[in-house]
């Protein structure tokens, strides 16, 4: 859909291709796929755990289900 | 497929309309009108917050116009309205920092309020953020958050780039690590609202975040909401739950306008209207129940039409697990419908976002 090339369209890939040097730099930033989760909060609460107060371009929540699971495995459910 | 949640994580309030700077980029309509959320709709609002707090944390985000623009009392007498649910209610307010003094400091430590100031980077990067008499804000704002940290109060800051030129990408990036901010928003220059300025759209705009991605990888003292943003999706992908969490219903996010009017799935639709569906608005706090609002808000026609251009993003992009169906305000205000697909917004700062990051690592 994009007439842009220099945006290539497949994401997924272009991630996978580059797993190791990503997963470094997800170590090294400390960002999880949801850290609100793990603070109790719904996961629509990312956006805010960093720091930010206007979060409305990212518009979102994570599955319900895999909040549950997470609290199951903290023995909170 | 839901695509609406029946609650809400993130309210947004419009305290006022009135805001004390002239911003030349600003989308509001109004912002030079003083009109005052009543009492009443922060009752009303209060009401439907406390219920979606027994299901879950909410935050209220105080919004503007400049919502410091209300004054001290003022604001006090609506944020007193709301009670904290133990915890699971929070305040946040946005602002431009420039009326902040030690009675703002004190409501601010009293209410536990998060803060978020908007300020652009250095001096000459604030050329569009002036007084309503056209004289520049950058020292009022300065002054403010010296306040901020006179203090003690953590604060983040978001700044709209006009230019995105890789060539000061490291200089913004270590500006406001020395301003003292904890995080940093950054917002590429967007044409929406009642600002029919020009809009930045190009192969500049993937250098410009690789270059702060790359200055950013460096030296990580601030975060980078928009980096945090694209490696949350990055850590989904390498974790193989991306697609499974762009199943979710969308947050609501409902924006309270001054008079009572509910605006969902962001904040920068309240006050506008269209000839097709009429005022961009779901109903009114003080005709309904905000809590019933927002569960009906899908029979709205604006609301439908955000959601087929929800889903025709999921039909046709291969950002959408990233993206999750692009901003409704920018898809309006750029082609004129809610159900269309990329803008100008989705290019550049989510598309080029996530390019530039993934050259930036690439080129390690």
């Amino acid at each position: 859909m994009s007439d842009t090339p220099e945006i290539s369209e497949n994401l997924s890939q272009r991630i996978e291709a580059q797993r190791a040097a990503l997963a470094s730099l997800l170590a090294q930033s400390g960002v999880t796929a949801s850290p609100a989760a793990a603070e109790g909060m719904p996961p629509r609460a990312d956006v805010l755990l960093s720091g930010d107060a206007n979060p409305w371009h990212d518009g979102r929540r994570e599955e319900r289900e895999e909040k549950k699971e997470e609290e199951k495995k903290d023995g909170t459910d | 497929m839901t695509e609406l949640a029946r609650t809400a994580s993130v309210v947004f309030l419009q305290p006022t309309t009135l805001c004390n700077l002239d911003c030349s980029y600003c989308y509001l309509p109004d912002r030079a009108a003083h009109r005052r959320m009543s009492v009443a709709v922060a009752d009303a609002v209060a009401r439907g917050v406390a219920a979606w707090s027994l299901l879950h944390p909410v935050r209220v985000v105080w919004h503007g116009g400049e919502p410091l623009a209300l004054g001290t009392p003022g604001f006090t007498e609506l944020i007193g309205r709301f009670g904290s649910a133990g915890g699971r209610v929070t305040h946040a307010v946005q602002t431009n920092a420039t009326l902040i003094d030690d009675a703002w400091c004190e409501v601010f430590n009293r209410h536990r309020i998060s803060v978020n100031v908007s300020l652009d980077g250095p001096r000459r990067a604030n050329g569009a953020r002036t007084t309503r008499a056209g004289r520049e804000s950058f020292e009022l704002a300065l002054r403010g958050i010296a306040a901020l940290r006179g203090h003690g109060i953590p604060f983040g800051a978001i700044a709209v780039v006009e230019d995105p030129d890789p060539a000061v990408a490291a200089e913004l990036y270590d500006w406001f690590v020395a301003l003292g901010c904890h995080s940093l928003g950054v917002n590429i220059v967007e044409r929406k609202g009642v600002h029919a300025g020009s809009q930045v759209d190009g192969e500049g705009v993937t250098a410009f975040w690789a270059a702060l991605a790359t200055h950013w990888r460096s030296d990580q003292r601030l975060r980078v909401r928009e980096f945090d943003h694209a490696l949350r999706h990055v850590s989904a992908t390498l974790a193989g739950t991306a697609d499974r969490r762009a199943l979710a219903p969308h947050d609501p996010m409902p924006m309270i306008g001054w008079d009572g009017e509910v605006t969902v799935l962001g904040p920068d639709l309240a006050g506008f209207s269209s000839r097709r569906h009429g005022p961009f608005t779901v109903g009114n706090v003080k005709d309904a129940e905000l809590v019933d609002l927002v569960r009906r808000a899908p029979q709205a026609s604006w609301v439908a039409e955000i959601v087929r251009g929800f889903a025709a993003c999921r039909a046709t992009c291969g950002h959408f697990s990233y993206c999750l169906g692009g901003r409704p305000a920018n898809k309006y205000f750029e082609t004129g419908r809610f159900d269309a697909t990329e803008t100008a917004y989705c290019r550049n700062s989510k598309k080029r976002l996530m390019e530039g990051l993934l050259r930036s690592v690439g080129h390690t």
